[in-house]
């Protein structure tokens, strides 16, 4: 009698902990997808500013013969970032990738300042603003993807959550952050002679 | 604000006033005359209007139902029809102290020509705010460019109710009508403001006997701002309850976070609405407009703002009737009347201004 009591007390307990044991495990995963569906978010948004890059170049081409190896180099880089695949092992590549895009296409919205003619050309204003509309979704998206980072990595670095993720393999993963040039003070001097 | 001020006596100087004279001499009487008019048909409390006209309905049916030899020619002819007159009669009394019975009276008193006179008083008394109105409105908004006034229609309420606005738990469930529509076009940006008429239920006693029927207004504004997008956001202050389908999403503010939820179909969506600055232009319009509290929806292209004055608010610009023309306090040309309903409609136009720069 007493020996079923004690099974009885055993299974319970085994029980409780294996329930507790799946519920970590299922946090885990749903914190895993979430952060899979916030990456392909952006990767939608990535996607619709690099088809708008054909556009904006190919208007901008009229006017600047001066920046035509910058041009080119955008392209490059374009095609490169449309290569990398939408799986989240891949993020850290497709992020490095969009930094140069962005500090490329930085240079050349400085560049369309020197041209008059082309900042009020109209093709290129509504170009402008698409992009501009496509920038606000790709930092919205931003915004989702490292809301549902800092939870993921919450639980692969917090125990004991931390044991169930490397059991899984889930890894922490990286924060899309801005490049480091947005994120310098603009100095005057730069752009004044 | 000074500016302001002297800008609005002289615009109503000039155009206002005339326009109210103008009303006035449509009805026959003097300035004066109307004024003390309208002062004679200010509403009292329910219970004190009706009391008085019951007891007179009831003597004067005893009179002639009971007494009278034409009942006593009724009663022998068709008993039948008789008896229920008098059991509907006496069964109507009681109704007369219930909220929702009173409509339904009134009517049947006023087909019965026994309440004629005062019925005819009492819906009087909101067609002629609704007539002053209608001569006034119109040049009262063409002081701002591009603003127009209507009365409530049911397109503006179908669309308040897809919107979902207007949460589930808010002490709307008795309904709500709607009153005042402005709309019009700020920078290219077309706008609405809608007043709902929403019953005071605080003050409902708990034998269910209304006191004096006092109505608040809530305002809904409608902005057509500039992002597109496809699915339904809504910004809910945080005690309410989740509504259906929808996700619950966490944003970065933490103090955004403490007073709302927000509940999407699509969280990169609701993100790419809910910016930081549009998290400013809210906390901005709750702090400028004083209400008690505000829910956004983002629906159809659109952008809804629900600003709830649960409680009477003691603030002097509003009171329980945005936009009222309130004959029955003061004169119909005293000019403070219409420079508060421009100070409540600058105002708002300030808020739309937030919301449209978010």
């Amino acid at each position: 009698m007493e020996n079923l009591l004690v099974l009885i007390i055993f299974l319970v307990l085994a029980l409780i902990v294996l329930m507790a044991v799946y519920g970590m495990y299922v946090s885990v995963m749903k914190a895993r997808n979430k952060t899979q569906e916030a990456f392909s978010s952006i990767d939608v948004q990535l996607k619709k500013r690099y088809d708008l890059i054909p556009n904006i170049l190919k208007i901008a081409k009229k006017f600047m013969e001066h920046e035509r190896g910058l041009m080119e180099e955008i392209v490059s880089l374009r095609s490169k970032a449309m290569g990398v695949s939408n799986d989240l092992s891949e993020s850290e590549k497709k992020f490095a990738l969009d930094k140069q895009i962005n500090a490329k296409l930085g240079q050349i919205m400085v560049a369309v300042e020197n041209y008059p003619e082309l900042k009020s050309d109209q093709t290129m204003v509504q170009a402008m603003n698409a992009f501009q509309d496509a920038e606000e979704h790709i930092a919205a998206a931003r915004r989702f993807y490292n809301s549902a980072v800092l939870e993921l990595n919450n639980k692969t670095d917090i125990f004991p959550t931390s044991i169930i993720a490397a059991m899984c393999g889930v890894r922490r993963q990286q924060f899309f952050e801005t490049d480091e040039v947005s994120r310098q003070s603009i100095d005057a001097s730069n752009y004044l002679n | 604000m000074k500016v302001e001020k002297e800008y609005f006596i002289n615009y109503y100087n000039q155009k206002i006033r005339p326009e109210i004279l103008k009303f006035t001499k449509q009805h026959k009487v003097c300035l004066e005359k109307f004024n003390k008019q309208a002062k004679n048909v200010k509403p009292k409390s329910l219970l004190s209007v009706f009391i008085m006209p019951a007891l007179k309905f009831l003597a004067f049916f005893i009179l002639i139902f009971i007494f009278s030899p034409f009942n006593e020619a009724l009663f022998n002819k068709a008993p039948m029809v008789a008896i229920a007159l008098m059991i509907f009669s006496v069964l109507s009394i009681p109704l007369l102290f219930v909220g929702s019975g009173i409509k339904f009276v009134l009517d049947i008193f006023a087909a019965i020509n026994v309440f004629l006179p005062f019925y005819n008083n009492l819906t009087s008394l909101s067609e002629l705010e609704s007539q002053i109105k209608k001569a006034v409105m119109p040049v009262f908004c063409q002081m701002f460019k591009n603003l127009k006034w209507c009365h409530g229609t049911y397109q503006n309420r179908l669309q308040i109710f897809n919107s979902k606005v207007i949460p589930a738990g808010f002490d709307y469930k008795k309904g709500y009508d709607l009153d005042d529509i402005f709309y019009g076009v700020i920078d290219d940006v077309r706008f609405e403001i809608i007043e709902l008429k929403v019953p005071l239920l605080s003050n409902i006693a708990s034998n269910n006997i209304p006191k004096e029927q006092e109505m608040i207004s809530s305002i809904v504004l409608k902005i057509d701002i500039n992002k597109k997008f496809n699915n339904h956001t809504l910004v809910y202050p945080s005690y309410c309850e989740k509504p259906l389908d929808f996700i619950e999403t966490q944003l970065e503010d933490v103090v955004f976070e403490y007073k709302y939820n927000v509940y999407t179909h699509n969280e990169t969506e609701a993100r790419y609405l809910i910016t930081p600055k549009f998290m400013e232009a809210l906390n901005n319009a709750k702090r400028v407009l004083k209400c008690e509290d505000i829910c956004c929806s983002f629906y159809n292209n659109n952008l809804f703002v629900l600003l709830d004055y649960k409680v009477k608010s003691e603030n002097e610009l509003f009171g329980h009737d945005l936009f009222s023309v309130n004959i029955y306090n003061e004169n119909i040309d005293d000019v403070h009347i219409y420079m508060k309903i421009f100070s409540e409609l600058t105002n708002f136009l300030k808020v739309i201004n937030y919301f449209k720069r978010a």
